[in-house]
């Protein structure tokens, strides 16, 4: 499966598409090819994971999980599909087996309806920006993403999945919508709804009666 | 722009015409810009978090571990390539081919009915035929007198065959009884005669015939038993599948040789009866009524299995029974 590739091999690999890639594995089976996917999503895709699982020993194991899924149903994949939102399906179905698997079982339904989900964005933005200076300002940098890590942690299934692929993965409301088979009206109102319950997780987080920070 | 715009821009949802869009208006709108600025400064706060790296070596670990499962027998080439057959397997599909099958008797078994309910109708036409040309020669429709020792009903088929009119003898023989009669050709009269004469009773067994015959009629004035005349006007019963009868065995020769029960001809389970008329036609009876002149095919009005009081009132009796007076 892994072959040393030299120079030449490695610039004309970089110069194509995941699709053109994917297609081209699927039918020669040549592993240079699935390598060189595994490499360009190996960053990417592995943060999307440590976040979303909360473990990175077990993102690394979703992560070869994931490319193991990718090439056992490389005939699946049709021309011209957009790999990337397919990739991410495939890595968040087989996170939240690990998880379940893990006794970590997601406690919210994606179809429940999610509280603050038909906020307004004005309003929104009156809650983040309205506290300052709010507690999360007086934290030192580590203390303060650890914080966010832990609440992040503690968002619902639906909420965490979607603020991660938006924020963190930089991925556009339409694939977001792809990945998690929700509309894209869903994927926003979702989003609206994680950064409101973070903004009243930091609001609560305020100086303890002793002057701590919890 | 609108707090939307300003919110997917923080999450990078703008394409370049927008954004751009968007500093030409925060610009010329210095609350805009400050607003704007203030979220995206709330968001750095609210969601500031490490990037993790992914550990050393994992795109590595992760080919070198696809190359292993693709090394790997797979499950399927440790099953038996010919699996063996379990004795529940056959029970399963011998249970689904018998049901299968069960569901289709029923069906089978009325289109057999009505094969043999053809076949039947088919063999009374050609006795009606035969019994006609008998008939049309002798004025009468075949009889033997009460008195003579071999007066068995069946005999008038044994007068039938002896007139060359019979042709086939298998014609005697209702499909839809479920019992063949024997192949061999029926005993000659003076044959019958003779062994009736010498000992009574001994020939019954020889006229196996499934089909009952008319009895005869009684004379209107005289009230003697006669054979039934050919050139009756109304058009009564003569032949018909035999009734369900007990045969009396004590040889009696005086006596009628049996008596018939209730219900339908056994020849086609109890669901009715062929009856053939003395106008040739052939038709099907689900009960023992005719007409209302008579009421019971195999019993005369006075519900006896003797000659009928006239000439409407058939009487038909089963071959191995006697004509009486």
């Amino acid at each position: 499966m892994v072959k040393a590739t030299g120079p030449a091999i490695a610039d004309a690999l970089s110069e194509q598409s995941d699709e053109m890639l994917m297609s081209r594995y699927r039918e020669q089976a040549q592993t240079e090819d699935f390598n060189e996917l595994v490499r360009r999503y190996e960053r990417e895709l592995y943060r999307y994971l440590a976040r979303y699982t909360g473990d990175r020993a077990l993102a690394d194991d979703v992560f070869q999980n994931t490319f193991l899924q990718l090439h056992l149903k490389r005939g699946l994949y049709e021309d011209g599909r957009p790999l990337r939102p397919w990739l991410y399906a495939i890595a968040t179905h087989q996170a939240v087996d690990a998880l379940r698997k893990a006794g970590r079982h997601p406690t919210v339904s994606l179809d429940q309806r999610i509280d603050g989900a038909d906020r307004d964005p004005g309003a929104l933005i009156d809650l983040l920006t309205g506290d300052e200076p709010g507690p999360l300002v007086e934290m030192q940098s580590e203390e303060r993403r650890e914080w966010v890590r832990q609440s992040i942690a503690k968002l619902p299934e639906g909420l965490r999945q979607t603020l991660i692929l938006a924020y963190y993965q930089d991925l556009k409301y339409r694939e977001i919508a792809e990945i998690l088979k929700i509309p894209v009206g869903t994927v926003k109102s979702r989003l609206h709804a994680a950064v409101a319950k973070l903004a009243e997780m930091a609001r609560a987080a305020g100086p303890t009666e002793n002057g701590s920070v919890p | 722009m609108n707090d939307a715009a300003l919110f997917d821009e923080a999450f990078g949802q703008l394409d370049d015409d927008r954004r751009e869009q968007l500093d030409l208006a925060a610009a010329s709108d210095p609350s805009l810009a400050d607003r704007r600025a203030r979220l995206r400064h709330a968001l750095s706060l609210l969601l500031d978090a490490d990037d993790p790296e992914p550990p050393s070596a994992l795109a590595a670990r992760t080919t070198a571990r696809i190359l292993r499962h693709a090394e790997e027998p797979r499950i399927l080439e440790f099953a038996p390539t010919r699996p063996r057959v379990r004795w529940v397997d056959v029970g399963v599909a011998a249970a689904v081919m018998l049901i299968g099958m069960m569901s289709l008797v029923p069906a089978v078994r009325h289109q057999q009915q009505s094969v043999g309910k053809l076949m039947c109708t088919d063999n009374l036409r050609q006795i009606g035929l035969a019994m006609s040309q008998y008939a049309a020669t002798h004025h009468t429709f075949p009889y033997v007198d009460p008195s003579c020792p071999a007066s068995y009903v069946g005999a008038a088929f044994v007068q039938l065959n002896e007139a060359g009119l019979l042709h086939d003898h298998t014609t005697l023989d209702c499909p839809c009884d479920g019992a063949s009669i024997p192949t061999k050709q029926l005993p000659r009269f003076d044959d019958l005669l003779g062994r009736e004469q010498h000992v009574p009773g001994t020939c019954r067994d020889d006229i196996r015939v499934d089909y009952a015959y008319h009895l005869g009629v009684r004379h209107p004035t005289t009230g003697q038993t006669m054979p039934l005349p050919f050139n009756i006007e109304n058009r009564v019963p003569l032949v018909a599948d035999q009734p369900p009868f007990r045969l009396d065995r004590t040889n009696n020769a005086a006596g009628q040789g049996g008596i018939v029960l209730v219900g339908n001809s056994p020849n086609h389970g109890g669901a009715g009866q062929n009856v053939l008329f003395t106008d040739g036609r052939v038709e099907w009876r689900r009960t023992r009524w005719i007409s209302s002149s008579d009421l019971d095919l195999y019993l005369n009005h006075h519900e006896r299995t003797r000659p009928g009081i006239h000439l409407m009132d058939a009487v038909l009796t089963p071959c191995m029974m006697r004509f009486r007076d």
